[in-house]
């Protein structure tokens, strides 16, 4: 019974640790001024904070079939999300979404139309 | 040197270091007040060593899912990958960082180690439409022309 | 039984970065701006699905949390397929 009451409660902790993330995702979406540093802000919540909220669910309803399931979800999250975001990235630098001003190095200027800026 | 499985697994492991670590960085640069925040973004092109398709997407989503570097986009004819990075001092420093990520990937996927060369010479870049009108320097940086970018 | 109360905490505070993010959403200027604040919903929405089934304790929470990690980035892809107008 012991055993069980401390994996439940680290299944808690990680549940917390999270909602945490995606909390401090979500002020980063207001404090960080352009959609590149937005992007990476939602990049922790996407990698640690799913993949965590999916092991504290693991612990607090173990089984070996669960455990199977959660791995390849942690695994798939985490290979999809780099791909969802980078596809946003491209979005908004094909659409001329321009860095803030205190980005002081941008190679990639020299690429960007100069009009059609929607 | 390690046999092959061996060395995934040691990358699995630095890579699961460097990954927390980031979090941790973003995290704690998103608390901290408007003031005293550290980040210094950057976008800069990286000579890149890889050759094979797996390769080029490996780096590309691995270099993405570490929070605080993005790859934007790739340009496989020049070898480069343009990375936007969130805490950046200089431009060699980024380039360090991103070169030795892709070593230690490139050293755990191959069997043998293959070429690590890379591209020296900057590429000649230009806006994707060649109708586009013609760059003038010192406007394209930031044009006051902006709309709707705001902060 | 500790966990159902503080299954409803975390419910409320997921709740909260949800709200924060939809309020970015409905504010940012550009297309690609909510399409960011989108993806953060969705990872949120995978936490309240995750939260729910441990609270209602339904079998197939796994497999609906398996599902929605696999099928989440296609959201992304199509928002930036609108935001980009069709170009790669």
């Amino acid at each position: 019974m012991e055993l069980i009451d401390i994996v439940q409660a680290l299944g808690l902790l990680f549940i917390f640790l999270g909602i945490g993330t995606i909390i401090v995702s979500a002020i980063g979406l207001f404090k960080l001024p352009d959609l590149y540093l937005r992007a990476s802000a939602v990049g922790t919540s996407a990698g640690l904070g799913v993949a965590s909220i999916v092991l504290g669910a693991l612990l607090m309803d173990f089984s070996g079939l669960n455990l199977l399931k959660a791995v390849i979800a942690i695994i798939a999250q985490l290979l999809t999300s780099a791909v969802g975001s980078m596809a946003i990235a491209r979005a908004g630098y094909l659409n001329n979404a321009l860095p803030a001003e205190i980005t002081h190095i941008d190679e990639l200027s020299l690429t960007r139309r100069s009009s059609d800026r929607s | 040197m390690m046999s092959w499985p061996f060395r995934i697994i040691g990358f699995l492991l630095w890579y699961a270091k460097e990954f927390l670590l980031a979090n941790l960085a973003v995290t704690a640069d998103v608390l901290r007040p408007r003031r005293r925040m550290k980040m210094r973004p950057a976008i800069v092109a990286v000579p890149a060593a890889s050759r094979t398709d797996s390769e080029w997407t490996l780096i590309s989503s691995l270099i993405t899912l570490t929070p605080g570097t993005l790859t934007i986009t790739i340009s496989r004819e020049h070898g480069i990958l343009y990375v936007h990075g969130m805490f950046v001092e200089s431009r060699a420093q980024l380039v360090a960082d991103i070169q030795e990520m892709e070593d230690r990937l490139l050293n755990a996927m191959r069997r043998e180690p293959g070429d690590l060369t890379r591209p020296t010479e900057r590429p000649v870049v230009r806006p994707l439409d060649e109708a586009a009108p013609p760059f003038a320097p010192g406007a394209a940086q930031h044009p006051p022309t902006e709309a709707g970018e705001r902060s | 039984m500790i966990s159902e109360w503080t299954l409803e905490v975390a419910l409320f505070l997921l709740a909260i970065g949800m709200i924060i993010a939809s309020v970015r959403g409905l504010l940012g200027p550009r297309t690609m701006d909510r399409a960011v604040a989108a993806d953060l919903i969705f990872f949120a929405t995978i936490g309240f699905v995750a939260l729910i089934g441990l609270r209602t304790g339904i079998e197939a929470l796994f497999d609906i949390i398996l599902i929605a990690t696999l099928l989440g980035f296609m959201a992304a892809l199509s928002m930036a397929r609108l935001g980009s107008g069709g170009r790669r």
